[in-house]
């Protein structure tokens, strides 16, 4: 295949992986770096660079529409990105310093743990109605908000917003550490820990990825880790798949959009599991 | 925020383009038959000390560079217009919370470039 050719299907498939990454709160670096490394046998760390480029352009291209829309609580972002941009650059820097087979093993057991949490969280809370607790941090920074969902306006409460700096420090040394967004790790801590709807925390995770994302890459241009025509060629698939995927978001139900995520949340870490166990 | 993320994000998507568009057009021969060697390779990668430099000489793979560190400067502006509403609207906690993401930022930079 010519490199003409490989780059069009590179952006191709990942119109596909943004519009996806963008419907699940996820990034679309969550499919990239798997596509890259196991379909193209692209180097790994090069993959992580060009996938937290696109991470930021989707987040960038996606989360206007969310904003607009009251889907995104910028509130719970700005305070939660406090802790995700720390974890961000440490893991940038660690990831500058292990083997391939580590990153692609450590990839692995981050989404399959994701899934086991979304799985079993997603039983114990089917049918409940658990009163939200109250929360000192929450009330001071004003975290509180509402939604629209299915036709109604819905006011929510946001809890335990420690627990949530904490899981969002590990969330954002995985995105540093692999260049995902870590949203398989934001939107559960929002969704179950901190009690934000669930399309809320995908659309707040959408916005948060950006600055995460972005906190990274800096580390990543700065080491030499980003082909600029690959980079580009994947950001430009991604922020096109965001803009169609922010644009399902309204539509989709969240049951089904909760069994994509813990679907695909499997697959691919079978997949890196495989590759770094071999 | 929004606006912020709509112009940074489209700024940055335009740059993207056009460095790919240059790349493509200054060699098409190489991108069709695969001649020059891989192209999307370690060998292709580009620092961001080497940016400016490469614009001056033309570039294109410069060009598409600057278009990712505007977008990966877009967040961070969007973070820095959320906090100066929030400013505006006497919201300081808030406000401190946004300063402390852009502090965060800087940090990020600045440890990206010595390590």
């Amino acid at each position: 295949m010519s490199p003409l050719a490989e780059i069009t299907v590179i952006t191709a498939v990942c119109v596909a992986s943004g519009a996806l990454g963008s419907l699940l709160g996820l990034g679309g670096g969550t499919f990239i770096v798997p596509i890259l490394t196991l379909a193209f046998g692209l180097d790994v760390r090069l993959a992580i660079g060009a996938s937290l480029i696109s991470v930021v352009a989707g987040s960038a291209a996606a989360s206007p529409r969310y904003l607009d829309e009251g889907f995104a609580n910028l509130r719970v972002a700005v305070t939660l990105e406090v802790a995700t941009v720390v974890g961000a650059v440490a893991g940038a820097l660690i990831a500058g310093h292990l083997g391939t087979h580590v990153l692609f093993t450590v990839f692995g057991i981050v989404l399959a743990f994701s899934a086991a949490q979304m799985l079993r969280n997603r039983q114990d809370r089917s049918g409940a109605t658990a009163p939200v607790p109250g929360d000192r941090l929450a009330d001071i920074l004003m975290l509180h908000g509402s939604v629209t969902d299915g036709g109604r306006r819905r006011a929510y409460q946001v809890t335990r917003t420690a627990t949530g700096l904490t899981m969002m420090t590990a969330a954002g040394t995985v995105s540093g550490l692999l260049g995902i967004g870590s949203g398989a790790m934001k939107v559960p801590a929002m969704d179950l820990a901190m009690r934000l709807p669930l399309k809320v925390s995908t659309a707040t995770s959408n916005l948060m990825i950006g600055v995460t994302g972005a906190a990274s890459a800096v580390v990543y241009l700065q080491r030499g880790d980003v082909v600029p025509t690959l980079a580009g060629a994947v950001a430009i698939g991604t922020v096109l798949g965001a803009r169609l995927g922010s644009r399902l978001l309204a539509v989709v139900p969240t049951g089904t959009l909760r069994a994509i995520f813990l679907v695909v949340l499997l697959v691919i870490s079978v997949q890196m599991l495989l590759r770094g166990l071999a | 925020m929004a606006l912020v993320l709509r112009l940074g994000g489209m700024a940055g998507v335009i740059l993207v383009v056009v460095g790919l568009v240059a790349a493509f057009s200054q060699d098409s021969a190489a991108w069709t038959d695969g001649s020059q060697g891989d192209l999307l390779g370690s060998a292709a990668a580009l620092r961001l000390s080497d940016m400016a430099a490469g614009l001056r000489h033309g570039r294109a793979d410069a060009v598409t560079l600057l278009g990712m560190v505007v977008l990966a400067a877009t967040p961070a502006a969007g973070v820095a217009a959320a906090g100066w509403c929030w400013l505006r609207g006497r919201r300081p906690w808030l406000a401190g919370v946004a300063a402390l993401v852009l502090a965060l930022l800087a940090l990020a930079g600045g440890l990206g470039a010595s390590g």
